[in-house]
């Protein structure tokens, strides 16, 4: 291998590292923030979700509290990170068409753009074992 | 990186954001206390005992900083203090509103949002009076 292909492999790794754990930090600081403080989150649970789940809002902010903190968890930990990122990515796409054209919708939007494109470069032409390594 | 590594490094992200965001919510509580304080001493000076009374403008805009933010929205006054370290969109999309008619802005920003509307409700303290 050259070592311009090394080099180039190496700044991606390393960008991918900065991407995933950039990634984590934000995910986990809202996701302890739910569970740590979830009264002030409840005022921000759509009442579609109540209406579709079923359970107090408190529970729906502790359960997606929850969801981040373990999902940023696995960004975190490099364990299952291409599935944590898509779960996330996912998980922003509604809370963008629900939140829609404001500030915090186009920071969300970039985010979850910013964790899609995580869920693709880890997939790449890598194995997973291979990706264990970044 | 070995694996090794990247776990410890992983673990120490996970522990650190935790611990933050358990210290910040520790501080909260502290700083409620004390606006709690020096709203009851405001009403008291101004001889209002009752906080759901009317309040002027004049009496909104002493409380245009930081550590007191009062704001004028779509006739009601809000204590937005608690909210300023929280609001998803920044400090200082609150801050701005401190100690003024921030209708404009709220309108503007979430107008005809239920949730947001919601969530400054949670805040009201008094109506506006001329």
């Amino acid at each position: 291998m050259s070592d311009v292909h090394k080099e180039s492999m190496q700044s991606h790794q390393i960008g991918i590292l900065i991407l995933r754990l950039g990634l984590a930090a934000v995910f986990l600081w809202f996701g302890f923030s739910q569970l740590l403080d979830g009264l002030n989150w409840v005022g921000w649970v759509p009442e579609w979700a109540v209406n579709l789940l079923h359970i107090p809002p408190a529970m729906i902010v502790l359960l997606n509290g929850a969801f981040e903190v373990t999902a940023g968890g696995l960004l975190a930990l490099n364990i299952l990170t291409r599935w944590a990122a898509l779960a996330l990515a996912l998980h922003l796409v509604v809370l963008v068409f629900d939140i829609g054209l404001t500030p915090i919708g186009v920071r969300d939007f970039g985010l979850m753009m910013a964790t899609f494109a995580l869920a693709l470069l880890t997939k790449g032409s890598r194995t997973e074992s291979d990706m264990t390594a970044i | 990186m070995n694996k090794a590594a990247s776990i410890s490094i992983g673990l120490a992200l996970i522990i650190g954001i935790g611990g933050l965001v358990y210290w910040q919510n520790l501080d909260v509580p502290a700083s409620q206390n004390t606006e709690t304080t020096d709203t009851t001493n405001t009403n008291e000076a101004g001889g209002n005992t009752d906080a759901t009374e009317g309040m002027t403008t004049s009496e909104v805009a002493q409380h245009g900083n930081a550590t007191s933010c009062w704001s004028i929205i779509n006739g009601n006054v809000y204590d937005l203090t608690s909210w300023i370290p929280k609001h998803p969109g920044g400090e200082e999309a609150i801050l701005q509103l401190c100690g003024k008619d921030g209708s404009a802005k709220f309108n503007g920003q979430h107008g005809g949002a239920a949730l947001q509307a919601q969530v400054l409700a949670g805040f009201k303290i008094g109506t506006l009076i001329h």
